[in-house]
């Protein structure tokens, strides 16, 4: 039989660790997401992740329905993000090595021969050489920064909520968000392209 | 007027979809009337979705979420664990003590239990015959040898002397009258006269016949310190 997340919550007040597990798993993948954004790091993101989960069931108990779970459970990823001592920033800054793509898009057969993968596991391998740059670069944000870029690109908050959760202002939260998703963009590399179809305004040119 | 400082800041907004759709709409048509706007606008939606392209990416494969979750489970237990080990904590301080573990590096507890050894094995070896133990088991039973030592003795003599005064006024005469008369016939009637004095018992200086002084002098001063004795 299956409970709903009312039923869940409930059930896990009570003290049942299983009934929380089972919580958990709805938003695991979530919060992991977050974890590993905000960390940089597989490992890391599984420690904090879980830190996560151990902190809301031990708050579970203040936990009154004002608000749906997530919304809850988002104030203690924030506060554990926040205190979360990264000790990774430094593997990723002596993490200098480019990706080989020749080793990575050969494989071994049954027979020991080198061969080509499909052409979907070159995708899948471009996406990740992709994803180790995103990484990469979010790695050049303050980590205030980047959970600000988080809450808002991966959770959709106001800047509102993004300001009471970090006790700022509107317009603090939202110049950090600005200057977050330029550093992404040059640290990525993408380029500015002008349109020649249109004249560049007057205050553009003092800019 | 179009201001690209001011639109820069609404783009984020635009970006993020944190807009109302009649002001959306008329901040695109401001970017697109601005190549520079728009091509702010265009770069920075372009770092989004690359981002938003890496998300599945980044997600674990399927196989990874039991672990996953075991893990969880084993943590969220492992509280239980500390409140039974706080509870034998709060155990009687005898059974503490002896339930208690001291953390030691395991080359000083080597070197420690070496010491132990040794140290143990030299206090109970056995001293072979003819050694003398630092520590005796029982009191020692050393014969005892009487040696004379010569020691200086002190003696004491007293001799008490009477002295009588008239006669002896006399004879300081009879001492002094030669040497008036003559020195020849002075001198044999004082021995003469001594003589007499001698056999008849008026000889009145101090007699130390059978005196024998002592090997060693020894001098005494004696005080008075009795008022009594003037």
């Amino acid at each position: 039989m299956s409970l709903n997340e009312d039923e869940l919550i409930k059930a896990a007040q009570a003290g049942d660790r299983d009934a929380f597990c089972l919580l958990a798993e709805s938003y695991q993948r979530r919060v992991y997401l977050l974890a590993l954004h905000y960390c940089r790091d597989a490992s890391d993101a599984e420690d904090l992740s879980q830190e996560v989960w151990l902190k809301a069931f031990r708050a579970l108990g203040g936990f009154r329905n004002e608000a749906s779970f997530y919304t809850w459970l988002r104030q203690i990823i924030v506060n554990s993000f926040l205190n979360h001592r990264r000790t990774a920033a430094r593997r990723w800054a002596n993490n200098t090595s480019a990706v080989d793509i020749e080793t990575l898009t050969e494989t071994n057969d049954a027979n020991g021969w080198t061969v080509p993968r499909s052409r979907d596991a070159e995708g899948d391998i471009h996406t990740k050489i992709l994803l180790e740059r995103v990484l990469e670069a979010l790695g050049e944000l303050t980590p205030q920064q980047r959970l600000i870029f988080l809450l808002k690109h991966r959770e959709g908050l106001t800047y509102e909520e993004i300001a009471k959760a970090f006790n700022c202002s509107t317009g603090t939260a939202k110049k950090a968000l600005f200057r977050a998703v330029v550093k992404l963009r040059q640290r990525l590399g993408v380029e500015v392209v002008e349109t020649t179809e249109y004249e560049p305004c007057a205050a553009g040119k003092n800019f | 007027m179009h201001n690209c400082r001011k639109v820069e800041k609404q783009i984020v907004d635009l970006l993020f979809d944190d807009t109302d759709a009649r002001f959306k709409r008329r901040l695109l048509a401001e970017i697109e009337g601005c190549a520079y706007c728009l091509g702010q606008y265009q770069s920075l939606s372009d770092t989004l979705f690359v981002f938003e392209r890496t998300t599945e990416a980044a997600l674990p494969p399927g196989d990874y979420w039991p672990g996953y979750n075991a893990t969880l489970r084993a943590r969220l237990n492992a509280p239980v664990q500390a409140i039974h080990e706080e509870k034998a904590v709060r155990a009687p301080f005898w059974r503490r003590l002896f339930a208690a573990r001291l953390p030691v590096p395991v080359p000083v507890a080597a070197a420690l239990v070496v010491g132990l050894i040794v140290s143990s094995a030299l206090a109970f070896r056995r001293v072979p015959a003819g050694q003398t133990s630092l520590a005796p088991s029982s009191p020692s039973t050393a014969s005892v040898r009487i040696v004379e030592i010569p020691v200086a003795q002190e003696k004491i003599v007293t001799r008490v002397v009477y002295v009588e005064k008239k006669q002896s006024a006399e004879r300081v005469q009879r001492q002094l009258l030669p040497a008036v008369a003559g020195t020849n016939e002075t001198t044999d009637s004082t021995i003469a006269g001594h003589k007499t004095e001698e056999e008849t018992g008026f000889f009145t200086r101090a007699n130390l016949k059978g005196f024998q002084p002592a090997d060693d002098m020894k001098i005494r001063v004696l005080k008075r310190n009795n008022t009594n004795d003037k």
